[in-house]
């Protein structure tokens, strides 16, 4: 008899956490609900903000949480998905191979990669999205500060790891557009955005860290020019590269009051569809040049959000 | 008494001289002046050495110099090649396009070759007596990349030899090994420099002139070929 008694207790238990989970779980349907239906891409950032605060808030749940395997990195990835569709650009899906949800963005178009959410461990919080494979991050999406980072040497390395670089001009194009497409939509909602070496247009200039560039480094960049057989013209305030016909790609510099040269890089072409990192990832010389002096050619970016 | 009148009479009859040669002087300076205003080079470029024109020109065995007239213009040269060398630079900018002019001062013009960054300075344009006044260490060393292979060999062992160099210090860790990798690499890029640069001048040579000798040949032919490109424009 004791023992019947205290199986009771246990399903009164059972029931009441059955109770406090059906609570919390019709709070989440409202507030996955709520994000089904927003019209406009501050709504559709707000509901997701709100349902990711209603799971915060009420912590794992008790009994239902077999059920549940969605975390704040797949809500992310529904709102990447929801945001882009505001461009009519379907790049990224969380269906996988039997059209079932999974937790990681994929894409028909980069069909080995797949990007996860990770929370970032800064204390400012955030997430970024990395290649779940290799671990390479290529962004940083802060929802709630309203942030999203590029991380320039990620993807850069993910598109000349083994993998990305079998991938075609077009992949590597549609992907660029769908990160600069998803940045303008982010904008709409006051966004601080870094696109860093995926900005198309032709007077987005690209600074490096340090200031002063040693001789060396420029005349090794003059010496593969010709090498490759690419025109490099000398201008007032540094060089021009003619990579071909219609495209082009600055080195200059600003020379400061006291005398410090702050150098950088910018793409021109004539539909302002190129990036520094296409230029990268299309002339091997030149992605060579920059990797090999790295230290003295790095691009300036949000690097304190990208620790450890 | 009879001396000073001697005197006397030889300053007169020297007015004429001096009224002939005075004139000759206005009628020179009259005649450039009309040139400039006409924008008629041709004359220009005559008046300032009639000599040389009418032997290289009009091909007349012993023509008469006239730097007596045209030293008049000396103090005016800097402006006057100012004035002449929009249309120089035109011509030049079709036979020889691999050369770029940078006024250095009032009416001096340096031949830069190329665009690429380490241009070298190929010396100055005399715009007055169109000329190219090569820098010879410069120019010398160009013709011996193009035309001693030995040349290029030596490059190529020297080039060789510090690689080599750095190998071997590469397997012996030490400041001092640094020191000299480190001095060897700058010396690599110093030759690697030069090369390129010495290999884009020797590209423009060929696709414009064929050869090194036949560019000289050219070069030395500016004044003939300038003026006669003036005279068929008339």
């Amino acid at each position: 008899m004791a023992n019947q008694d205290n199986s009771f207790a246990q399903l009164a238990i059972f029931q009441q956490h059955l109770d406090l989970d059906s609570s919390r779980v019709a709070a989440l349907s409202h507030a996955l609900k709520r994000f089904l239906s927003a019209q406009n891409p501050v709504d559709n950032i707000r509901t997701i903000r709100d349902l990711m605060q209603v799971q915060l808030q009420f912590g794992p749940l008790a009994e239902f949480a077999p059920l549940f395997r969605f975390d704040d990195g797949f809500w992310l990835s529904e709102l990447f998905i929801k945001l882009l569709s505001f461009k009519d650009n379907d790049f990224f899906s969380t269906l996988d191979g039997q059209n079932k949800l999974s937790v990681g963005l994929r894409s028909r178009i980069l069909p080995n990669f797949e990007f996860i959410f990770v929370p970032a461990a800064i204390a400012a919080g955030g997430f970024y999205l990395q290649e779940a494979n290799l671990q390479i991050r290529i962004l940083y999406f802060d929802i709630c500060h309203q942030r999203l980072f590029i991380e320039p040497n990620g993807l850069l390395a993910l598109f000349t790891s083994e993998i990305g670089q079998g991938l075609s001009t077009r992949q590597l194009g549609l992907t660029i557009q769908t990160l600069n497409d998803l940045a303008e939509v982010l904008l709409e909602d006051q966004f601080v955005l870094d696109l860093n070496l995926i900005q198309m247009e032709n007077d987005a200039q690209l600074e490096i860290n340090k200031a002063d560039l040693p001789v060396a480094v420029s005349d090794k960049l003059f010496i593969l020019a010709q090498a490759n057989q690419v025109d490099i013209v000398a201008l007032d305030d540094g060089f021009l590269l003619n990579l071909n016909s219609s495209l082009k790609l600055y080195f200059t510099e600003v020379v400061d009051r006291i005398g410090h040269a702050q150098w950088r890089f910018r793409v021109s072409d004539k539909d302002d569809s190129e990036t520094f990192l296409s230029v990268l990832l299309k002339y091997a010389w030149f992605r060579n040049w920059y990797w090999d002096n790295i230290q003295d050619l790095q691009i300036a970016y949000r690097d304190e959000f990208f620790l450890g | 008494m009879t001396k000073q009148l001697n005197l006397h009479l030889v300053a007169e009859n020297k007015i004429p001289l001096l009224n002939n040669l005075i004139n000759n002087k206005i009628d020179y300076l009259t005649s450039i002046k009309k040139a400039i205003s006409e924008s008629d080079y041709l004359s220009i470029y005559e008046l300032l050495d009639s000599a040389r024109f009418n032997e290289k020109i009009r091909h007349w065995q012993h023509a008469d110099p006239n730097y007596f007239l045209s030293n008049m213009t000396e103090t005016i040269q800097p402006e006057l090649a100012e004035f002449l060398v929009p249309k120089l630079l035109a011509y030049l900018q079709i036979y020889f396009p691999f050369f770029f002019f940078r006024e250095v001062k009032t009416g001096v013009y340096e031949i830069l070759f190329g665009r690429w960054p380490s241009a070298r300075t190929f010396g100055i344009l005399d715009v007055i007596r169109i000329e190219f006044i090569f820098n010879d260490p410069v120019i010398n060393e160009l013709r011996d990349f193009m035309d001693d292979p030995s040349f290029v060999q030596n490059r190529d062992d020297q080039l060789k030899e510090l690689h080599r160099a750095n190998r071997i210090y590469a397997g012996k860790p030490g400041i001092v090994s640094e020191q000299s990798m480190q001095e060897n690499q700058t010396e690599i890029l110093r030759l690697q420099k030069t090369q390129a640069v010495l290999e884009l001048e020797q590209e423009q040579i060929e696709k414009h002139f064929g050869s090194f000798s036949h560019f000289l040949e050219q070069a030395g032919h500016l004044y003939v070929d300038y003026l006669n490109f003036l005279n068929k424009e008339n």
